[in-house]
């Protein structure tokens, strides 16, 4: 039912280059507990794609589409059901911490709310420096060692983010809602992953504040040559940093292609739903 | 004509706190119409609400004059105050999950707003009617109120709690309740921020329709300036606690006079700006003085 084939030829590159993911029939059912006989529900159904390096794949679709259960089983934080997860060539469904430190250090996510994702007793800078600590990343020398090396690495990435370095010394508390979506994008960046997945990290914002953060993004993810998975549930912010996307409604894929082509020419109903209800701002008189 | 809310002079101070969370607001509302008060968080907009309602916190310094029907809200007492709040004057808030009581099934929550205002069992004697009517006069306008807002299966979702409930159908309740008493005002204090775009253009739907069938007057609080548009006939834009433009919808939104409105409709229009480049961000439109106007501007 889903035409892959299409999106992903355009982003094919030559068959050396293996992709960062490689996704084949994924599926996750969850038992739902509760009033009499048990049921299950499918939250993720029958997912094939693949996301190449630089690629900046959207997923976009409602509250339960299952796009969160997706990039969870991507990220390795749930396990599927069935179906295949290679990344980088080799499976990582079931494998332990020890085997997935590839994955662990390339990957990194930025939340929804930073508010639950940052630790309030910590001080922004231990947050920042957090990843660089974790022994599975220490091990893959990817890391700066020393001290200095991490302090240095943290006012680097701050920087970028746009911080002040005298910002490390403070509690998430102090700062505004976008200020600590930048402190989560800094920490998510300190590893210097390959792959960035972000999950409606700037759902929760201002619009203005949307706007600054987007720009930070779109340049790290420039400048550093990040792969992105963005996933939204508003069609126009994926318009701006993606260049493909996948639309899943009820756990499955119903629309994938690059995303000016999805975006102006929506084959599906449930797309063009999708598009519609993104309110537009009124500037003329009716 | 006496308008429905005249709020003059409005200026307003937290504790300690040395910058005023309000300053001299004013703004006036006729029965019917409906205002939308954009801005960034911090720029005023809830505690407005807030001040209307007379829901300030202990520490919040007020002056000023808040007008409703001509009466004079500023400084009026408690008991005074709850027989306007949710009969005559209500607020539909951002997040139902803390707005709602977890521990109680939502369509007694519903009929609570009814039964404090409307259907006290102390009038029964007065209409004649005995106590078994009243609970049933109840029973059926909370179901009538929850069909109405489009919830599936009302008589089932009243005896649910708010956790059973998606977002969505929470919104519904909240709006339910808010209606319920047809009130003259509604004030809806970013309604549809906590939901995705299809549930929020359904919700935005279905407030427009609600607000119509009672003609309530509404104060739409939003940072969004799309979701405004679509409630909306008139705006009035706050920064720093200040009104800085007020105005049609379209006057404003279509020709921005004030930097700081340009700059909140240059953000929005990501639909102008090419894929991938940089987007307008509000200080690019501010002047460093105006930046520095009061208390910290940076996302």
């Amino acid at each position: 039912m889903v035409d892959t084939a299409r999106t992903l030829e355009s982003s094919e590159p030559q068959a050396t280059v293996l992709p960062e993911y490689r996704v084949r029939d994924l599926t996750r059912l969850f038992r739902q507990s509760g009033t009499g006989a048990s049921k299950t529900l499918l939250a993720v159904d029958s997912v094939s794609f693949e996301v190449w390096p630089g690629q900046r794949l959207g997923i976009v679709g409602e509250s339960g589409s299952g796009k969160s259960t997706l990039i969870r089983m991507l990220s390795a934080l749930q396990l599927p059901s069935s179906g295949v997860i290679e990344f980088r060539g080799k499976s990582i469904v079931g494998l332990d911490e020890e085997g997935l430190s590839e994955l662990r250090s390339s990957v990194q996510l930025v939340f929804q709310d930073p508010r639950s994702s940052l630790n309030p007793r910590w001080r922004v800078g231990r947050i920042i420096t957090e990843p660089l600590r974790a022994p599975l990343l220490r091990r893959t020398q990817r890391v700066p060692l020393s001290a200095e090396g991490r302090q240095a690495r943290m006012y680097e990435v701050m920087e970028k983010m746009g911080l002040e370095p005298e910002m490390a010394k403070r509690y998430p508390h102090e700062f505004s809602g976008g200020q600590r979506q930048r402190i989560a994008i800094a920490r998510a960046l300190a590893p210097k992953p390959s792959v960035l997945i972000a999950d409606e990290a700037v759902s929760a914002l201002d619009v203005s504040v949307r706007a600054h953060v987007l720009n930070l993004i779109t340049d790290r993810v420039r400048d550093d040559g990040l792969t992105l998975l963005f996933v939204s549930h508003d069609l126009s912010v994926v318009r701006h940093v993606c260049d493909s996307v996948l639309v899943m409604k009820s756990g499955r894929v119903v629309e994938a292609g690059p995303i000016a082509q999805v975006y102006t020419d929506p084959q599906q109903r449930y797309t063009q739903e999708l598009l519609s209800a993104v309110p537009r701002i009124r500037t003329q008189f009716d | 004509m006496t308008p429905l809310l005249e709020v003059s002079g409005l200026n307003l101070a937290f504790g300690q706190r040395r910058t005023p969370a309000l300053r001299d607001v004013s703004f006036t509302l006729d029965g019917g119409q409906r205002l939308g008060i954009i801005g960034e968080s911090g720029s005023g907009k809830s505690v407005t609400a807030l001040a209307v309602m007379g829901l300030l916190p202990d520490n919040a310094f007020l002056s000023g004059s808040i007008r409703w029907r001509g009466q004079e809200l500023v400084g009026l007492g408690d008991a005074a105050y709850s027989k306007l709040r949710g009969d005559d004057m209500t607020m539909v808030f951002q997040e139902p999950m803390t707005a709602l009581d977890p521990t109680m099934p939502v369509g007694l929550q519903v009929a609570e707003v009814l039964r404090l205002h409307r259907a006290r069992s102390k009038d029964a004697a007065r209409f004649g009617a005995s106590a078994e009517q009243i609970v049933d006069n109840a029973r059926n306008r909370v179901l009538e109120m929850l069909t109405e807002v489009g919830l599936p299966d009302p008589g089932r979702a009243a005896l649910k709690y708010p956790h059973q409930l998606s977002g969505g159908q929470r919104q519904r309740v909240m709006i339910a309740m808010a209606l319920i008493n047809r009130p003259a005002l509604v004030i809806c204090d970013e309604p549809t921020t906590a939901l995705d775009v299809t549930v929020q253009a359904k919700v935005l739907r279905l407030i427009d329709y609600e607000l119509r069938a009672v003609q309530a007057a509404s104060l739409f609080i939003s940072h969004d300036l799309a979701v405004v548009s679509q409630v909306c006939d008139e705006v009035l834009v706050l920064y720093h606690g200040e009104v800085v433009e007020r105005g049609h919808v379209a006057q404003v939104l279509g020709a921005p006079e004030h930097p700081y409105t340009k700059g909140l409709v240059a953000t929005a229009r990501l639909d102008l700006v090419t894929p991938g480049e940089r987007l307008p961000v509000i200080e690019d439109f501010l002047s460093s003085a105006q930046l520095a106007g009061g208390g910290a501007a940076n996302g």
